[in-house]
């Protein structure tokens, strides 16, 4: 119950952190945020229930997660460069 | 050995991947022979229908599988795909000819045919919605092509936030139809389908998504704008192929749509859809967005045809209105190229017994409903469905659709022909397309016995088609004495206020405007909290714990006097703590 509630929770911080557009580099942070919340999700389900038992669901979820990251630093690396100094 | 039916996209997929690998101009005319190749698998499922399902993955208790559905319905849709999209193909290797993109521009285009045959060949909703979103991509990729231009990419990010508008609904709706049968599969949901609440929920939300996909009002105002891309992606995707791919899934759950009693929903949207389309499309000026409104306007008879029951008059119209279409599309490339400008009134071609003349002409007939065209043939079948609701209302607004429709389609054509006009040529890949697809147009009326028998129905002959004469004809004459007698004068009601708010399209852009930016406001309220609340209080906490710090830094003085009085005082608590815990 209380890891539903910390997946429901961590999925509007994500959700706020987007909506709340500063940066592109928060914006991606509360997309990981909010994939971060799903696995939580996806996990509590499949321990405590009989509903979600097979775990190839998290993989994929994953691996597409991965993908976005490596997308995302990408293009975040394209467009910042690494010519300026750490300092968003 | 795999059946063909799951291999019907292949072709087009490698016709992407080839091109993304060599980007070579000529690329195009393998694309047409992959559609050529693709109507040659679907000749061959023809006889043989029906595959067993391929196990994809399996997920808590779910089973994603991978099947195909092969009935008339599907075979209809690839086959139109497949066969507009040799044309495409051929015509885009002339239209693309100064551009250097070539491989992405076919990589995309075929990525988008393999995905519409993918959506029309689904036999589960989620592999539907799978390739539903792909072609919606692929659609967002051909829009913003030109991806220089501003407009462009601003087009293209409206049909893309429109379409998944839908898409959220169309989720939400194949999740609700789970929740209550526990499958994706089309055929067993139509079989077990019962008139629960959360079914009609599932209709609805199945409904809203073809809408945005067919550019149905309210979520239409994305198609206008996509005319930013070029001319064969117009053609394709936005008249032929991709807008028919809402009205398709409309068509698949049907049943289900008709047990939820939601005909009257798809009735009313379409009315509305008439209205606003053929209203702006008798004052806009470019020559593309005309088109586009009209494709709107003929979608909505399409979809009033579904709502009223007349599926096969509604499909008779589906396959005519892919194919002029087309050809209307095609021909207005063939004029951008000719008078270098997209503006209506400012161009002047050749009225005469030209090649683009008199295709266009076929086109524009049988847009306008005029026998012998096919056009006139399938508008008639929906005339009479709406004749047999004996609802006077609804009969009368169809006559006025009907002339309004002839009447803005001539209107295009009278403006862009005159009788001293520009002739000229255009490549012989551009030009081919056209005859061709004329003497589809013009034959269409010829299969009307045949594809209504396919369906296990008779069509019905008789006066109405007389009347549905007449009317397109007085749109017809409408137009012609405006813009060529020009007995009648228009000066004065297309400067109107009615002509203006038609221009201004029906002020639903400025709504839709408006709507963004209060999104964008709640954005900036967010923003608000998170600078002002959160950060001071993060910033409270850090300061708090800096002055704590700066106490307890007191106790190392270097004074030896401080740490042993600091000894006595922990002793003494220790003492105390022992004693009385």
């Amino acid at each position: 119950m209380i890891a539903l509630l910390t997946s429901f929770i961590l999925f509007s911080i994500g959700i706020f952190g987007v909506v709340s557009r500063r940066d592109i580099l928060r914006i991606l942070i509360s997309v990981s945020i909010m994939l971060g919340a799903i696995t939580l999700l996806l996990v509590t389900l499949a321990t405590t229930t009989t509903v979600g038992q097979n775990y190839s669901l998290v993989l994929f979820v994953w691996a597409v997660e991965i993908m976005e990251i490596i997308v995302a630093l990408a293009f975040f690396l394209a467009s910042k460069g690494n010519t300026e100094e750490l300092r968003w | 050995m795999v059946n063909v039916a799951y291999l019907l996209p292949v072709p087009f997929l490698l016709v992407a991947i080839i091109s993304l690998l060599f980007k070579k101009r000529w690329l195009g005319y393998v694309g047409s022979l992959a559609g050529i190749t693709t109507l040659l698998m679907v000749a061959n499922v023809w006889s043989d229908p029906v595959a067993a399902p391929l196990q994809w993955f399996s997920a808590g208790g779910i089973d994603f599988v991978w099947s195909v559905m092969i009935d008339k319905l599907s075979l209809l849709l690839s086959a139109i795909v497949a066969g507009i999209g040799v044309f495409i193909f051929l015509y885009s290797v002339g239209y693309l000819e100064s551009d250097e993109a070539f491989g992405r521009f076919y990589a995309e285009l075929a990525l988008f045919a393999a995905a519409m045959i993918g959506v029309v060949t689904a036999g589960n909703l989620l592999q539907l919605f799978f390739c539903w979103e792909l072609v919606g991509v692929s659609s967002y990729l051909l829009i913003g092509f030109w991806h220089e231009k501003e407009s462009a990419i601003a087009a293209a990010k409206k049909a893309f936030i429109t379409i998944i508008i839908g898409d959220a609904f169309l989720l939400s709706g194949i999740f609700l139809l789970w929740h209550s049968y526990h499958t994706f599969d089309i055929a067993q949901i139509l079989a077990l389908m019962q008139a629960t609440p959360s079914t009609v929920a599932a209709g609805v939300c199945i409904i809203i998504g073809a809408i945005s996909k067919s550019a149905q009002f309210p979520l239409h105002a994305w198609l206008p704008d996509a005319m930013e891309g070029p001319t064969p992606v117009s053609a394709f995707l936005h008249s032929a192929t991709m807008v028919k791919a809402g009205l398709f899934l409309i068509a698949r759950m049907l049943p289900l749509i008709a047990l939820a009693g939601l005909s009257p929903l798809l009735v009313v949207i379409a009315v509305i859809t008439i209205i606003i389309s053929a209203c702006i499309a008798l004052v806009e000026t470019d020559i593309k967005r005309i088109l586009a409104y009209s494709t709107m306007n003929q979608l909505a008879f399409i979809l009033l045809a579904f709502g009223l029951g007349a599926t096969v008059a509604g499909l008779f119209h589906l396959l005519n209105h892919s194919i002029f279409k087309a050809l209307l599309f095609l021909a207005a490339g063939a004029i951008i190229h000719l008078a270098g400008t997209q503006d209506v009134t400012k161009m002047k071609m050749k009225l005469g017994w030209n090649v683009l003349a008199v295709t266009t002409a076929v086109g524009v007939l049988a847009l306008a409903g005029l026998p012998p065209f096919s056009g006139f043939f399938s508008k008639d079948a929906i005339f009479d469905a709406v004749l047999a609701t004996h609802n006077s209302a609804l009969i009368f607004f169809f006559c006025t659709a009907i002339v309004l429709s002839a009447a803005y389609i001539f209107r295009w054509y009278f403006l862009v022909f005159r009788r001293d006009g520009y002739l000229g040529h255009t490549k012989w890949q551009m030009q081919l397309p056209l005859p061709l697809l004329a003497l589809g147009t013009a034959c269409g009326g010829l299969v009307l016995f045949s594809f209504y028998q396919w369906w296990g129905e008779t069509p019905h002959f008789g006066e109405t088609m007389l009347i549905s004469s007449i009317l397109s004809f007085t749109g017809f004459a409408i137009a012609y004495l405006i813009y060529v007698k020009k007995t009648i004068s228009v000066e004065a009601l297309s400067h109107s206020a009615m002509a203006e708010y038609f221009r201004a399209t029906f002020l639903l852009d400025d709504l839709y405007k408006t709507l963004g930016r209060a999104v964008e406001r709640i954005g900036a309220l967010c923003n608000a909290i998170d600078e002002q609340i959160i950060n001071r209080f993060i910033e409270g906490l850090a300061r708090f714990f800096t002055s704590f710090s700066k106490v307890l830094r007191r106790l190392i003085s270097g004074r030896s006097s401080t740490y042993v009085g600091a000894f006595i005082i922990g002793f003494l608590l220790l003492l105390l703590f022992v004693r009385f815990a």
